[in-house]
């Protein structure tokens, strides 16, 4: 949990701000409601969200570069979208947003090891593949519709895919245990859901990437999509007597 | 390498299979003494009709039950005792202690003698009740009468289980390639005692076409899948006879009797010879041991005896379950009677057992994914372990058919199938409460009216020590 704090803390974050993170995820997040097994939302989000709002500026990938001088392009890529348009996006090369050439915390930024991280975590069965492919269908779904309606305003659904931490909450954060569904039918829905309303965050809200109160708004309707289960073997008999 | 590889990227619900068994079937020698429990929970309840130092000889009868089914000695010796005892199924249940001592075996007309009637003049019933074979067709249960029968639908399926479910078990497996020629017979006597009955045989796959071959004219045999999923009983029956059996329901009810190779063996031999049920077949497996063993050992012989007849002491192991691996039920000890309805013993070492059992649920959804009759298992677990029984009901988890694989792929290590068994014999005893029944205590056997269970669990029946009226036992 504590790896997946550090994935999304930005490149300056002052050690007062990463002490606060992680008390309020383990404490708060956490032990307060009962420990493993019994939170309603993922710890780390919790944490992240609350510091996101506390302070916005210092939770801002590009802020921490400020005083950097690199030759790359030293914006987050989503953030650009927001303020110039879909057409920004072609300044950015996929291979460098697919090997984390981009502004972002380790979360967000290294797509391909993401990828391949997730993918063996399907591999060795931890996970199942029904949250992520969900997900990322999701999100390409609505990016499409998004890119087809007005594609002077939003980049195309891969960019949406490669950016922003977009694999990485869809292998790592909303596929975890205690907050995701149960059943086949709706892990589907749970997953379908996120990449729905991580693009609609993204593309008409204040925040440049909702990927945070996404997974946390999904969280909360898990048990509400867990409740659809799948019919009993075996127990006609019961009913009808 | 590969090996390792293999290990990562199996499916977690892959239950390992035997590649290799040994293809015989040891005899074993008469124990030093046999424990031979009186009760089996939920079918049948023995009355002793013999009396503490007495001289029993082998195949002698030693109780018998209230419809006159009996209880046969496994070896010649001495009644010593008769105290409950926990048998491999965790329930403690009045026993007989004997001692062996050489003595000559009863022979078929000498168990007929006791039992009252001629062997040649007996009619099949008669036979089959005098030599502990219980009917295919009777109900399950005890407190049935000799009428119920009657409002039972007619045998229209009869379902031969020609390998066992639990991988680590092959009895079955063994005595449909090595005893065909008696296996052949009893399907004919069981075709002559359900005529109109279609009878289906599951064979393991690799013996299909065998199988065919000696038992194609006379049963429909289906092979099932090696894996284990495919192979629960529960599961399976219904999907080959075709007809729903809802997992509380008993076959019986349904018109349905399922009954195993190693039965058809018993029957035959019952019926043409006049042996007696007092020999077991069994699967010693695990890891001390090379290669799964089939034995065959006296009823009543303790665990302990039949490891150290293969040479496996009790350093090697951490852990006894009697069953397989899936279904089975860890032992207290070593010393526990291995009785009609083991059918073997697993060993596990002290590198299987995981360190920390029963940690928190941490909702991964394995068990409910795994799990034959989709019940949302994680949730059950979770109300009753904390003893909410009446919540579960909404979940109905009395269509568990227990057989292990929720707590097979459980990375917290939960008992999930005992939780589950725990919710239903609480809502069972709230639907079901202060069940009477009669039990008519009378033996020749001193001390049993303080050992019968029915008795000394309540306390409220009114049975004392020398009180021989007969008690109403009030059984909660």
């Amino acid at each position: 949990m504590a790896v997946l704090f550090a994935f999304f803390m930005p490149l300056n974050a002052p050690w007062w701000f990463v002490l606060i993170g992680c008390f309020i995820m383990i404490v708060i997040g956490k032990k307060l409601f009962g420990g493993i097994g019994a939170y309603p939302v993922h710890p780390v989000l919790l944490s992240c969200a609350m510091l996101h709002i506390s302070w916005p500026h210092r939770f801002d990938y590009t802020a921490s570069f400020v005083s950097m001088d690199w030759s790359s392009k030293m914006i987050e890529p989503l953030r650009l979208i927001k303020t110039l348009g879909g057409d920004a996006a072609m300044a950015f090369d996929w291979s460098n947003l697919l090997m984390g050439r981009q502004v972002a915390g380790i979360g967000n930024a290294l797509v391909l090891y993401l990828a391949i991280g997730g993918l063996f975590l399907i591999l060795i069965r931890q996970i199942t593949w029904h949250i992520p492919i969900a997900f990322l269908g999701g999100c390409y779904l609505m990016g499409l519709i998004l890119h087809i309606v007005s594609p002077e305003q939003f980049a195309t659904p891969l960019f949406y895919i490669l950016s922003g931490g977009t694999i990485f909450g869809a292998f790592f954060l909303a596929p975890e245990y205690t907050t995701s569904p149960a059943n086949r039918i709706p892990m589907l829905i749970y997953g379908f859901l996120g990449g729905v309303l991580l693009l609609l965050i993204r593309a008409f809200s204040v925040y440049s990437d909702g990927l945070i109160f996404t997974i946390l708004l999904i969280n909360l309707c898990n048990p509400l999509i867990d409740r659809i289960t799948p019919k009993i073997y075996g127990l006609e008999e019961i009913k009808n007597a | 390498m590969m090996k390792l590889l293999n290990n990562i990227f199996r499916p977690i619900t892959y239950v390992p299979q035997y590649k290799t068994w040994d293809d015989e079937i040891i005899e074993l020698p008469d124990p030093e003494y046999v424990v031979i429990p009186l009760e089996y929970p939920g079918q049948i309840l023995y009355k002793p009709i013999v009396k503490l130092d007495e001289l029993v000889h082998k195949n002698q009868i030693i109780a018998k039950s209230t419809l006159g089914s009996c209880l046969h000695t496994s070896i010649s010796g001495i009644v010593k005792d008769v105290k409950p005892i926990w048998t491999a199924r965790g329930y403690n249940v009045p026993s007989l202690f004997i001692q062996r001592k050489d003595a000559p075996a009863f022979t078929t007309n000498e168990i007929f003698e006791q039992y009252g009637v001629q062997f040649t003049s007996a009619s099949r019933e008669q036979k089959m009740k005098a030599l502990g074979i219980i009917s295919p067709w009777t109900r399950p249960g005890r407190y049935h009468q000799e009428q119920d029968i009657n409002e039972y639908p007619e045998i229209k399926n009869i379902v031969i289980k020609g390998f066992n479910e639990e991988p680590s078990i092959f009895v079955l497996e063994l005595l449909l390639k090595k005893k065909n020629v008696n296996i052949v017979r009893g399907i004919k006597q069981i075709s002559n005692m359900a005529p109109n009955a279609t009878i289906w045989m599951t064979v393991p796959k690799y013996f299909l076409s065998q199988a065919e071959e000696i038992y194609g004219e006379y049963v429909n045999v289906i092979s099932l899948s090696n894996k284990y999923k495919d192979r629960i009983e529960r599961v399976a029956i219904p999907k080959i006879t075709g007809i729903d059996i809802s997992n509380t329901a008993s076959y019986r009810e349904k018109g349905v009797a399922v009954i195993s190779v190693e039965y058809l063996l018993l029957l035959q031999d019952a019926l043409n010879k006049g042996y007696p049920f007092i020999y077991k077949y069994l699967t010693v497996s695990g890891a001390p041991i090379s290669k799964p063993v089939t034995i065959k050992c006296p009823i009543g012989m303790s665990i302990r005896t039949v490891l150290e007849s293969q040479r496996i002491d009790s350093d090697s192991y951490a852990r006894l379950i009697v069953g397989g691996p899936m279904k089975g039920i860890a032992q207290y000890n070593d010393l526990t009677p291995l009785t009609k309805s083991n059918h073997g013993i697993y060993v596990l070492t002290d590198d299987e057992i995981p360190q920390d059992t029963n940690l928190t649920c941490i909702n991964c959804g394995r068990c409910v994914q795994v799990c034959p009759v989709n019940l949302q298992v994680n949730l059950i677990g979770r109300y009753a372990e904390y003893g909410l029984f009446q919540e579960t009901l909404g979940y109905h988890p009395e269509a568990c058919n227990e057989c292990g694989l929720c707590a097979y792929v459980c990375p917290s290590h939960r008992p999930l199938v005992q939780l589950i068994k725990l919710s239903n014999k609480y809502n069972q005893e709230k639907d079901e409460p202060n069940q009477k029944i009669e039990c008519s205590i009378e033996s020749p056997l001193e001390g049993w009216e303080q050992q019968c269970t029915h008795c000394s669990e309540t306390m409220d029946c009114g049975s004392v020590a020398g009180d021989n009226s007969k008690p109403v036992a009030v059984r909660t």
